[in-house]
């Protein structure tokens, strides 16, 4: 009972160790984008928008050839005719007035008709409604661009904040040991009643510790916010982890230019203008194609009918048309005029103010982007000083450390001094990391405001 | 205070960087690509002689790499940097003492923590001018990078013309500065005589 016991017990543990394995990945920032815009549902909804786009110029293109091509069929049963007259033939039955219906005759009758339109000159009404199309398709696939560039630079945010929590976790590690070191001398020195020892300073380092340990488990709690976001946007199983393919956090090598780069980038690159031109370019077509119907439309058109019905002579005589039994067509030219001016003027008016409404959006949407881009360059500059700023604080820290460490290595230094200059110098550490990553994102947010692309600056191409 | 003193002890094999290597003939070479050779060579020399973590070493390998590692380490430039205009205002027996002093602490110090010297290093730039070279570092060890660059100059050593460290920039911070102004401080605070005093005290551990 014994040996069954422990075997179970074995074989419990080896199936909980297989099924708690995870396979680490490590993810390149392009890897992750990719995936990330790959599993976007909001992409695929911005991605039906073209289709519907592009759909439409199929719809108005088609309008341009053979626009209406009907053809019918009708069928049924019908009693068959008789005559009194022995001296008319079936093909002259119309000349009997007392021609009737048999009732014992019954036959099929047959009747197809096709009929077809095709415009030949409409002043290009159609041509400009198919050039609307196509800009309107234009002005969809920019908007789409728009989203996949607000998503990429959420991505590449969520990247650069993992590389960011790594670092700072490995900080935290880093400092976790050493304060324990650091208690655990000081504790010593307590009981041996050392002369340096100062009680006040052991109060303030343990102070420390416990603040220092609530800004640990910030970390860590936003450590595993960040992995359960990344397996979200990568859909990953339980039995994979993904990690960042870049261990350590480097500012962007891109220099930060001058402004008029930016602006002069953003009014020419931007996915909002161009989808706003393209809609000004919708707009003026449209506002072509609806002048175009007040003039006449010159068509060419086409009709051809035929009926048959086996138990109902044809007639021969042409001026006799026999609806059960006839064959006739017919083409030539047709010129077509709404006469409705007051609908047509409105709705060219109506055109008129769509095409001045989008041209006034555009200048709306520059204004705003001049906006957007003051305060993305103003951030962008102020995380660049900070950066620069923090890097200069962190040496001097570094070197006042090291300063302490060689005071106590030589039996001269202070442990209050060493203490103050080891959290100093790791407050600065973490400060750095977080500053480049601010940069990081404020230069993202610039490029993506300019309508630059957003990954070279990350991979030195800048 | 052994944590502080370890601490220290570590930070200073950091000081002393990743790559330290002895005064052969190659070292007299002064093309930019040939001192990254010696470099590496060195590195691969130290790292071979470490062999894998956990290795326990005899004394004798111990003075080994206490050899390779310091080896062309430029004392007397560095001591003399350290105690600036007091320097030549010593006789040469308290010049001579000092720099024996200086080396002995430095050499000890650097087998304090050997794994440091198992870190992968990564060549950033190597630049020369004239009879100076500056060699900058990446040394990568557990995800940590700290950067470090030697200032080398070429002088005669031991009657040979060769490359001599006479710096170490690790994580930003300047090795013979950082002593400079530790022992500029001693001097200003308690005179020179209390600086060789307190040197003889640690070097005597």
């Amino acid at each position: 009972m014994k040996k069954t016991t422990f075997v179970l017990v074995l074989l419990l543990f080896f199936c909980s160790y297989g099924t708690f394995a995870q396979d680490t990945v490590r993810v390149s920032m392009q890897e992750f984008i990719e995936r990330g815009i790959e599993n976007a549902s909001q992409l695929d909804y911005e991605q039906q928008k073209i289709h519907l786009a592009e759909n439409q110029i199929d719809q108005v293109n088609a309008k341009r050839y053979l626009p209406s091509f009907e053809f019918s069929t009708q069928h049924g049963v019908v009693p068959g005719v008789v005559s009194q007259r022995d001296d008319l033939s079936e093909d002259e039955y119309y000349l009997d007035p007392n021609l009737k219906n048999d009732w014992e005759d019954w036959a099929v009758f047959t009747r197809a008709e096709v009929s077809a339109a095709q415009p030949l000159f409409t002043w290009g009404a159609l041509s400009n409604a198919v050039k609307a199309a196509k800009s309107a398709a234009v002005a969809a696939k920019e908007q789409f661009e728009q989203q996949k560039s607000d998503l990429e630079v959420r991505l590449i945010e969520l990247y650069q904040s993992h590389i960011l929590t790594n670092e700072i976790m490995r900080l935290l590690e880093e400092a976790t040991n050493t304060i324990k070191d650091i208690e655990k001398q000081l504790e010593e020195k307590q009981e041996e009643g050392a002369e340096d020892f100062d009680e006040s300073d052991f109060f303030k380092f343990r102070i420390f510790k416990s603040e220092f340990a609530s800004r640990a488990a910030e970390v860590r709690e936003s450590a595993q916010m960040t992995r359960r976001i990344w397996n979200y946007v990568l859909q990953a199983g339980e039995d994979t982890l993904f990690i960042p393919e870049e261990s350590f956090l480097d500012p962007v090598t891109g220099e930060l230019r001058e402004f008029d780069y930016y602006r002069m980038n953003a009014v020419s690159n931007r996915s909002e203008i161009k989808a706003i031109e393209a809609g000004m370019n919708a707009a003026e077509y449209g506002l072509e194609a609806e002048k175009s119907r007040n003039y006449p439309a010159l068509v060419l058109g086409m009709s051809g009918s035929f009926a048959n019905t086996p138990n109902r002579p044809r007639q021969s005589n042409p001026f006799i048309i026999n609806n059960a039994n006839y064959l006739s067509a017919s083409f030539g030219l047709i010129i077509r005029q709404n006469l409705d001016f007051l609908s047509m003027n409105a709705n060219v008016e109506r055109r008129q103010l769509q095409y001045r409404q989008t041209k006034y959006l555009r200048e709306a949407a520059v204004d705003g982007i001049e906006l957007e881009l003051n305060e993305a360059y103003k951030n962008a500059s102020l995380s660049k000083t900070k950066v620069e700023n923090t890097d200069e604080a962190l040496l001097i820290s570094k070197k006042w450390l090291r300063q302490e460490q060689l005071d106590y290595d030589f039996d001269i230094g202070n442990t209050k001094d060493l203490i103050d200059a080891m959290k100093k110098e790791l407050e600065l550490r973490v400060q750095k990391r977080r500053d480049i990553y601010d940069f990081n994102t404020d230069m993202l947010e610039l490029h993506r405001k300019s309508g630059l692309p957003l990954t070279p600056i990350f991979n030195n191409e800048d | 205070m052994k944590f502080f003193k370890n601490y220290f002890r570590i930070s200073l094999i950091v000081l002393l960087g990743i790559l330290f290597v002895q005064p052969v003939d190659g070292w007299a070479q002064r093309d930019v690509s040939d001192i990254k050779q010696l470099f590496e060579e060195r590195d691969r020399e130290i790292k071979a002689l470490l062999g894998p973590k956990g290795t326990e070493y005899t004394d004798e390998q111990r003075e080994k790499l206490k050899n390779i590692i310091n080896g062309n380490i430029d004392y007397g430039e560095m001591a003399q940097f350290a105690l600036g205009d007091t320097y030549d205002e010593l006789s040469a027996d308290k010049q001579n003492e000092f720099v024996d002093l200086f080396s002995t602490i430095i050499r000890d110090q650097s087998l304090n923590k050997l794994d440091i010297y198992r870190a992968k290093v990564t060549y950033e730039d190597i630049t020369v001018e004239g009879d100076s070279a500056f060699v900058s570092t990446i040394a990568e060890m557990d995800k940590v990078r700290t950067p470090v660059g030697y200032e080398l100059e070429y002088e005669e050593k031991n009657g040979t013309q060769q490359w001599v460290v006479t710096d170490m920039i690790i994580d930003d911070v300047s090795t013979a500065g950082s002593y400079q102004r530790q022992f500029q401080r001693i001097i200003r605070k308690k005179g020179f005589d209390s600086l060789m005093e307190t040197l003889r005290k640690r070097a005597a551990r």
